[in-house]
């Protein structure tokens, strides 16, 4: 292929036959959970590694395909170094800035080239750590493609917050709002090679992960949803001049009509923030994982935007009501909903996949770790 | 150790290739283990090289051996309790947090002491840190905190005042007296500002006051003056920057945690309790002010006639927004506070 962070080969691919189980429990959960938080807190976040540990073995390992479930084997020491390291940039950035300009500039820019560095090494970190049938996930995208694919997605992002910096002239912010608008332009072309990048460089013991989605494909998801966005934005301007308009006619010029107006309009902006969350989660599902293929394995995703609405709404709902005690219980209805929607080909297709060589030292002991940052970055 | 025979079914994986074999885990009564495979005789395994997981209700458990092979089993809580009885030696870390979730008393507990520790958290240990937190921060940082805002908020929402000159030097003269027992420095800055009547205390010890407050008490230097006094205990308390070091916690206790569910859930702790914080610190300065205004001989009563007509125009507007949202404390009480003795 002439581009190798963009090419993948289409695969013959068997149909889908087993749906994927989820067989996790709300009341087991939430004794995990709130065991984790209390030890997080007791420990001052030190324990928030091996509680991250706990939480994704939990989930891994309820999550079963044809008869064997998921596992995740991460050592609790290289999330808790990534976590610090993340930390730390997050405050170098945050105090750089207050100090002065040129110091928010010279962060911003170490953070720029260190990003892509970290976020390959999560990726590696992930795939590695998950396994499936005794055999590791691998990640191998090399470094130099990570560069070039987070590089534009990073200097649009944090452009405009250096220009802004470096130059007071009035002019920058009319630069800024070119770059903006080009960003949000760009988003769906950066989110396809991302998503292009990561698809393609996954293997499942030595099978390649393939990937057939196209940008175009992705482009299509953005502009629907920003597309509703617009038109929601717009019905939602309606509807309230509307309603301000019939409650000081039902109420008269006053503050019930104002905080009727109010609660009104704060509802329904959390049911629209929902609703474009939903859509993206279950179009980018479908988009991502119906075109990927693992061997001869096929994917199919019947998640739909409208009942993940329902979910996610009867969870907020719930989590509000109980003052938060219900939140694990509602990420434990939340992935189930998500995961049972997957549908594969029989996986004993697979029979044939052998595990990598060098894989096999990510073992037990973690001695597998042949860098010295094996860890997770991830806030 | 006798304890019958136990037959655990499940699957098995060598660790070098994807294909799945069913099998059964036998537990004689003499205690020893056999691996029964499909068309192979049984092996007996050593516990020595066996490794358990955590074991959970509904999920196989994962036995893990020394030559890379695992062994997933149906029943975990069964089969959990056979091998350990068998001598297998337990999950290395975090047997004893395995023990703490199995048991609903220690999860309820350990939520007790969360909802506990939150408020804690918020009531006394986040306040306290600011307080700590403050002095720590270089001089040189608020100089800088308090240039930016005050560049920031002339280049967005104040322009120049345009009040008398008399009247504003009247005005500087009487902020002079109030600062003059600090140490340091206290700028006073004229603002005209066009959404009405305010008072702002910045780090960096600036002091804003807009030409619209000044009309609105029909330039009553009597109750400037309580104004004035009211912001440099805002100084004073150092309640700018306290207020950014705990709006970071509490949005950073909020994501934390509940930030993987909603990010927007996540910030209305912070919003809300930026908000009551900034009651109490209303409430600080206008202690500090009291007691000012009382040192210098001014007449804190005067400050009381502003609230009453602050909490007029309140009332004509009809009350809008319920004292949780509110971020300053009821007119009608602060009126009461301020026509207490000196």
């Amino acid at each position: 292929m002439a581009e190798p962070v963009l090419g993948c080969a289409e695969p013959t691919l068997e149909a889908p036959a087993v749906r994927v189980r989820f067989t996790g429990s709300g009341a087991e959960y939430f004794r995990i959970w709130s065991v984790n938080l209390t030890l997080t807190i007791l420990t001052l976040g030190l324990y928030s590694a091996w509680a991250k540990v706990r939480r994704l073995q939990y989930f891994y390992r309820h999550t079963e395909l044809d008869g064997a479930v998921f596992d995740y084997v991460a050592s609790p020491q290289g999330i808790l170094l990534g976590r610090v390291i993340a930390l730390v940039l997050l405050v170098l950035y945050y105090v750089a800035f207050q100090y002065s300009p040129q110091a928010g500039a010279g962060v911003t820019a170490l953070l720029m080239v260190a990003l892509p560095y970290l976020l390959w090494q999560s990726n590696r970190f992930k795939a590695r750590n998950t396994r499936y049938r005794g055999l590791a996930f691998g990640f191998d995208g090399t470094v130099g493609d990570a560069y070039r694919v987070y590089l534009p997605a990073i200097v649009v992002g944090f452009g405009p917050t250096l220009v802004v910096t470096l130059w007071h002239d009035p002019r920058a912010n009319n630069m800024v709002l070119w770059v903006s608008i080009a960003a949000i332009l760009m988003l769906p072309v950066l989110h396809a090679m991302y998503r292009r990048y990561v698809q393609c460089n996954l293997r499942y013991g030595d099978t390649p992960f393939v990937f057939s989605a196209r940008p175009a494909d992705f482009a299509a998801v953005w502009a629907w949803g920003l597309g509703a966005m617009v038109v929601g934005a717009i019905g939602f301007f309606i509807l309230m001049t509307l309603v301000m308009r019939l409650s000081m006619v039902i109420a008269g010029k006053g503050a019930s009509a104002l905080i009727g107006a109010f609660a009104l309009g704060l509802l329904s902006a959390w049911i629209s923030y929902l609703l474009i969350g939903s859509y993206f989660t279950a179009r980018f599902q479908t988009l991502v994982w119906e075109r990927t293929a693992v061997g001869t394995i096929g994917l199919r995703c019947d998640i739909g935007a409208w009942r993940l609405l329902r979910v996610q709404m009867l969870n907020t709902l719930w989590v509000i009501l109980t003052l938060g005690i219900y939140r694990p219980f509602a990420a434990i209805r939340l992935a189930r909903y998500r995961l049972e929607c997957m549908t594969a080909s029989h996986v004993r297709t697979l029979d044939g996949v052998a595990a990598r060589p060098d894989d096999r030292r990510v073992g037990a002991t973690g001695e597998g770790a042949a860098e010295f940052f094996d860890m997770d970055v991830g806030i | 150790m006798n304890t019958g025979e136990v037959s655990l079914n499940g699957s098995r994986f060598d660790g070098k290739t994807a294909a799945r074999e069913e099998v059964a885990l036998h537990v004689n009564n003499r205690g020893e283990l056999w691996l029964v495979r499909q068309g192979s005789a049984a092996q007996c395994v050593a516990t020595a090289t066996m490794r358990l997981t955590e074991s959970f209700e509904h999920a196989p458990l994962l036995v893990h051996f020394a030559d890379g092979s695992h062994l997933e089993l149906a029943d975990a809580p069964a089969a959990h309790a056979a091998l350990l009885r068998a001598g297998v030696p337990p999950a290395p870390h975090n047997g004893m947090v395995a023990a703490l979730a199995r048991d609903w008393r220690a999860a309820v507990l350990a939520l007790v002491f969360l909802v506990a520790a939150v408020a804690a958290f918020y009531v006394w240990l986040l306040p306290g840190l600011a307080q700590v937190a403050v002095p720590l921060v270089p001089s040189v940082w608020k100089t800088a905190i308090g240039d930016a805002a005050m560049r920031q908020l002339d280049t967005t929402l104040f322009t120049p005042s345009t009040l008398p000159e008399s009247q504003r030097a009247e005005i500087q003269q009487r902020f002079d007296e109030l600062a003059a027992g600090e140490r340091v420095k206290y700028s006073l800055h004229f603002r005209h500002f066009s959404k009405g009547p305010n008072a702002v205390a910045l780090p960096g010890n600036h002091v804003i006051l807009t030409d619209e407050l000044v009309a609105f008490v029909q330039g009553d230097v009597g109750v400037i003056t309580g104004v004035l006094a009211h912001e440099l205990g805002h100084i004073k308390h150092e309640h700018g920057l306290r207020m950014v070091i705990q709006a970071s916690a509490l949005s950073m206790l909020g994501s934390a945690l509940i930030g993987d569910y909603s990010s927007i859930l996540a910030t209305l702790p912070a919003v809300l309790g930026q908000l009551h914080y900034s009651r109490e610190f209303e409430a600080e300065a206008d202690t500090y002010s009291h007691g000012l205004l009382c040192a210098l001989d001014f007449d804190p009563a005067k400050t009381a006639d502003f609230f009453d007509q602050v909490q007029k125009i309140q009332d004509a507007a009809g009350k809008l927004v319920p004292s949780y949202l509110q971020s300053h404390p009821d007119s009608v009480k602060r009126a009461t506070f301020f026509r207490s003795k000196c």
